[in-house]
């Protein structure tokens, strides 16, 4: 652990310099809030509310780690990772990235606020693989349009040089390069979802969101994609931010994990500290609700049932969001304070009024 | 021993498509006690789910066919019923719960409605008779001010509430045997927690057999007495619970439980994935259809498909050839937790060798890597 | 063993196994030729029977209509009646020759009589003595012309205005779909009726707008695009929060090429669909229009005025004109209706393909 300033909820930087990103920091997101407006009427749209998805986060990944955000669904993580890369606006907040370049100083841009062209820029080096193979390329594009498309739209290098890096990325991500003019369908998901990281790998990106990669893919084929996430990251020195709902997967690829609740990061740790010592009452139970596929531990285990549902964020309660179903809460306190997001541990941060460690499993 | 509830024998169910004959489920037999917890592990595609659609007779005709078997459900065959004793017999004795509770329920009748329909259709009682088993029902499923909710429509439920309304109605004509679709796979973990306790907490109470079908070793661990584990429209592998998970004979078994990752795993390592995908169903291998994924494939494994046949524990049952002269060793319980220091600092250098599959990509990655420097000098 | 928590699996015995040493990549064998678009949609196209025969049957009129000027006794298609009114004689008007039995073989064009060809009167003639089948022929003109120049145009504006909208939702969407709301909600046919019936008297515009199909084809184009423009939308809608369009906006690509590239090939099926059925949709309302004496101005034959004259004739026992005209604009209307759902296959690159 470095002494640099650790704060994720740093204070918003008023100028690019001043973002102060540490050297080994290569994102960090700043009170980041994404609101989807309701609206109401025919003719003319009036907004009557808002439905915030994310309600200020912050958070920084350093270089080569991997961060898990990992919660249920509803708790703004694809969210958090779509304005990360500004595939949605942020309605508030920073997204500050780190451009590196060789022998010159790297250069800091904010994502959330950057113009079209240092914009499209920051992108060479920020990608994506999406969570469902089906839905994520294009079904009438071949196999080598799709892998180039990235280096098409950068403008590298000639038909023939895109086409031999199409072989080669795919080569990388373990499929035949022979199949350049297949089309998607004639894959299977695991298949699709190789093709799907070989574009995202196309234009040597440094950091990667990975937003589900596995969750839709079969067990055996899970563990396929992950070993290769795994050997990327070794190889290219990837940086990962890993959106998962599963938590023993983010367990095993993650080196920090962020738990999500409503919007909000609830705790967050190093892989070990959150799994060994888990603080928040919701990472609580949500650890306990993993079933372990051991039947011995399974059968011993004694599971936290969380009482009635996640409540619509919409109408968020008021004070901490997770009181209405926590056992923990106490009235007059965890229904009207919200918990501020402390550092209890170092480098151990939770957001709750009554923290305590707990054995799950 | 008494007579088993169920007695599925030589199951085999095709599908026509215009790409050829689909074996959905292709010659599988086993029997379920009663009260008995039993779950179908497979891999999509692998026929878990068409195995439990055979049983409820709701295998639409004209694409899909049961072509033979025999399904000896409490002394009757259900393939000889008529569709009239099938339905009697669908709900009543036999009832199942599907993956997607929002689909399985109509949006347009209020929940009560639709509790009470099953209930007079199966049950010799009036509609205020029917309104206090329905009530009594949403009661069992834990849904608070049961006779409130009877009113409400589907929508105004959440996701998990859904899919105990759709246990209380399955569970509302106490059947013999529950047939459960990957009944959680659509909620999230805590939800699922919740729905996998209750049917737990149920089925116990009442005695009622269940089957569990999931691509999850995890649920079927916590829930089943014994596990059967699927893979291209077969059996391959069959046991106790404990046979499976601590002892498994077939190398699919094996591999799986080598795939999944752990909440409780304390070390990062390279997961042992079984390589290759699931074979086409409608153009499956020669031999065992195992083979082209297998790492201790011989000849006569291209050439006969293997029985399955009793190996390992007593009881336990496999279809490998191989399967005496194999040791598959597979994380244990308590093993996990035997590594006590957390070896984070270990985990950059990830044991690369071990592995073919390793080598290749790494060997595969670093020619990619000279083609990124020659694409780099290029622009 | 190195690592105590890591499965590992061997045979007990030493065993003979096959050499498992090269293993293959997971889609090794699967290297095909380069298969263009066009290639598959062609071979896609073939397999497609019904399509295939009502694209030779489309071909087929086309080319016959396109033709019609070629055939020998064209001044059959105008009525002789007329002409004959122009030079001053009057009584063909009553001859009123009907032909199919052979009998009477002369024809007035202009100022002369012309020997009727065996070919022109297969289908017999009305009572004006024009052939039925060279007016079948000159019929179909005007209706294709007026089905494939409105297919055009909602084709285009349809797109046009729905792909903008859906794609750019908010203001613009909100201010185009309520335009189209309101095309959607004008009145077809009475409109149709109105400017058919001023259209030839208004002679600011050119000739081929108010003589003959176009002024219709023009009319009902932008009358009819409002259903497309709707299902266009709709379809980018759901196309634009697509991931593998979100997946070219990560990689930097513009709105212009993820409009062209990604969204509207995935939307061209029920762009396809609809236009086809526009196409049918426009040749049926134009000839109900000339049924109801609104459509494109006499003396241009029209199926639809065929059919509406040939039902007149056919309650006196004289089936021909409307059983020809009729037939014309149905065998068309199917046609056009089955090569579209053709070619919304050919297009679809899911519809598996055996690669050899």
């Amino acid at each position: 652990m470095t002494d640099t300033k650790r704060d994720p909820a740093a204070d918003r930087p008023a100028t690019n310099k001043a973002s102060n990103l540490p050297d080994d920091v290569i994102l960090r997101v700043n009170h980041l809030v994404k609101e989807f407006p309701i609206t109401k009427g025919v003719f003319f749209r009036k907004q009557v509310g808002a439905v915030q998805a994310v309600s200020d986060i912050s958070f920084e990944i350093k270089k080569g780690e991997t961060l898990g955000l990992v919660g249920e669904s509803g708790c703004g993580k694809s969210t958090t990772a779509r304005s990360v890369l500004r595939l949605l606006q942020p309605t508030s907040g920073d997204v500050w990235f780190r451009l590196e370049s060789e022998g010159d100083e790297d250069e800091i841009v904010n994502v959330a606020t950057a113009k079209q062209d240092v914009l499209r820029r920051a992108r060479r080096d920020m990608q994506i693989v999406f969570q469902d193979p089906y839905a994520s390329l294009n079904p009438r594009m071949t196999v080598a349009s799709i892998v180039a498309e990235p280096l098409l739209v950068h403008g590298e290098g000639s038909k023939q040089e895109r086409l031999e890096k199409v072989k080669d990325l795919l080569r990388v991500v373990g499929l035949s390069p022979e199949h350049t003019n297949r089309y998607p369908h004639e894959f299977s998901g695991g298949q699709r979802q190789r093709i799907g990281v070989a574009r995202a790998l196309a234009l040597n990106p440094s950091f990667m969101v990975l937003d589900e990669p596995v969750s839709a893919l079969d067990v055996s084929i899970q563990a396929q994609v992950l070993n290769l996430m795994a050997d990327l990251q070794d190889e290219f020195g990837l940086t990962y931010l890993f959106i998962a709902h599963d938590l023993s997967v983010v367990r095993h690829i993650s080196d920090r994990v962020a738990v999500m609740y409503l919007g909000k990061t609830v705790e967050m740790a190093d892989r070990s500290a959150l799994y060994d010592r888990p603080m928040h009452p919701y990472t609580h139970a949500l650890m306990s609700a993993v079933p372990i596929p051991d039947p011995k531990i399974e059968l011993s285990r004694k599971r936290i049932l969380l009482e009635g549902d996640i409540p619509s964020p919409a109408n968020p309660p008021p004070g901490c969001r997770f009181n209405t179903r926590c056992p923990k809460a106490e009235a007059g306190r965890c229904d009207v304070d919200e918990p501020e997001f402390r550092e209890l541990e170092p480098g151990h941060w939770v957001a709750c009024h009554f923290p305590e460690v707990q054995q799950v499993y | 021993m008494t007579e088993p509830l169920l007695d599925v024998s030589d199951l085999r169910t095709y599908f026509t498509t215009e790409e050829g004959i689909v074996r959905a489920v292709d010659g599988i037999s086993f029997t379920m006690e009663p009260g008995q917890r039993l779950g179908v592990v497979g891999e999509s595609g692998s026929g878990k789910s068409v195995t439990a659609l055979s049983v409820m007779g709701l295998i639409e005709p004209p694409a899909g066919k049961i072509v033979t078997g025999r399904l000896m459900f409490k002394g009757r065959n259900l393939l000889e019923l008529d569709e009239d004793e099938m339905r009697a017999v669908r709900g009543g004795q036999i009832a199942m719960i599907f993956q997607d509770p929002m689909t399985a329920l109509n949006p347009v009748y209020t929940i009560g409605d639709q509790l009470m329909e099953t209930i007079l259709l199966h049950q010799d009682v009036n509609r205020s008779g029917a309104r206090e088993i329905a009530i009594q029902a949403i009661d069992d499923v834990q849904i608070p001010n049961a006779a409130q909710r009877m009113t409400d429509y589907p929508h105004q439920y959440s996701g998990g509430m859904r899919q105990r309304i759709m246990i209380a109605m399955g569970l509302s004509c106490n059947p013999d045997l529950l047939i459960a679709d990957e009944p959680t796979t659509a909620l999230d973990v805590t939800t699922q927690a919740q729905i996998m306790d209750l049917m737990l907490q149920l089925a116990e109470d009442r005695g009622t057999a269940v089957m569990l079908i999931t691509h999850d070793l995890g649920v079927v661990a916590g829930f089943c007495d014994d596990v059967h584990v699927m893979y291209a429209g077969g059996i391959v592998e069959s046991g106790t619970i404990s046979d499976i998970y601590y002892n498994p004979q077939h190398p699919y078994t094996w591999g799986l439980l080598g795939s999944m990752t752990r909440l409780d795993d304390v070390q990062r390592h390279r997961l042992h994935s079984v390589r290759g995908a699931p074979p086409s169903v409608i153009d499956l291998p020669h031999g065992c259809r195992f083979r082209p994924r297998c790492d201790f494939a011989t000849d006569v494994c291209g050439k006969i498909l293997p029985a399955l046949r009793e190996v390992g524990n007593p009881g336990q049952q496999a279809a490998c050839h191989h399967a005496d002269e194999l040791e598959l060793h597979t994380m244990t319980s308590g093993e996990a937790g035997t590594i006590a220091a957390d070896v984070d600092e270990d985990l950059t250098d990830v044991d690369l060798d071990a592995e073919e599959i390793a080598t290749e990509t790494v060997a595969a990655a670093k020619s990619a890597v000279e083609g990124v420097s020659i694409e780099e000098g290029l622009s | 063993m190195t690592e105590p928590n890591r499965p590992t699996g061997k045979f007990i015995t030493a065993v003979e196994q096959p050499s498992q040493s090269v293993l293959l990549t997971e889609t090794e064998g699967m290297a095909v030729e380069p298969i263009t678009q066009w290639d598959l949609f062609w071979t896609r196209l073939r397999r497609h029977r019904l399509a295939m025969i009502s694209a030779g049957v489309v071909t087929f009129l086309v080319l016959v209509v396109l033709a019609a000027p070629l055939m020998q006794s064209a001044g059959w298609i105008d009525s002789p009646v007329e002409r004959l009114v122009d030079d001053g004689g009057r009584t063909l008007r009553n001859i009123a020759p009907r032909l199919n039995d052979g009998t009477i073989n002369i024809l007035v064009s202009g100022e002369e009589a012309v020997p009727a060809t065996a070919t022109a009167l297969i289908f017999g003639s009305d009572d004006l003595g024009r052939g039925v089948f060279t007016r079948v022929i000159y019929g179909g003109r005007a209706s294709l012309t007026v089905g494939l120049v409105t297919g055009m145009i909602v084709a285009f504006l349809g797109t046009v205005v729905g792909s903008t909208a859906g794609y750019y939702p908010g203001g613009i969407d909100q201010s185009l779909m309520r335009f189209t709301d309101l095309v959607l909600g004008l009145p077809l046919l009475p409109i149709a009726i109105v400017v058919g019936r001023i259209l030839p008297e208004l002679d600011f515009l050119p000739s081929w707008v108010t003589k003959g199909p176009m002024g219709i084809a023009l009319l009902l184009g932008f009358l009819l695009w409002g259903g497309l423009a709707r299902i266009v939308r709709a379809e980018f809608l759901s196309l634009r929060e697509k991931e593998f369009v979100e997946a070219a906006r990560a990689a930097g690509a513009s709105d212009r090429r993820i409009v062209f590239r990604h969204a509207l090939p995935n939307a061209m099926s029920p762009i396809i669909v609809q236009t086809t059925l526009i196409v049918g949709i426009a040749i049926i309302i134009e000839a109900a229009l000339s049924f109801l004496g609104f459509g494109v101005p006499a003396p241009t034959p029209t199926w639809g005025g065929m059919a509406a004259e040939g039902g007149r004739l056919a309650v006196r026992g004289f089936w021909w004109e409307l059983v020809f005209s009729a037939s014309a604009l149905i065998i068309t209307v199917l046609s056009i209706n089955f090569l579209g759902d053709g070619l919304r296959d050919a297009l679809d690159p899911t519809q598996t393909i055996e690669r050899k």
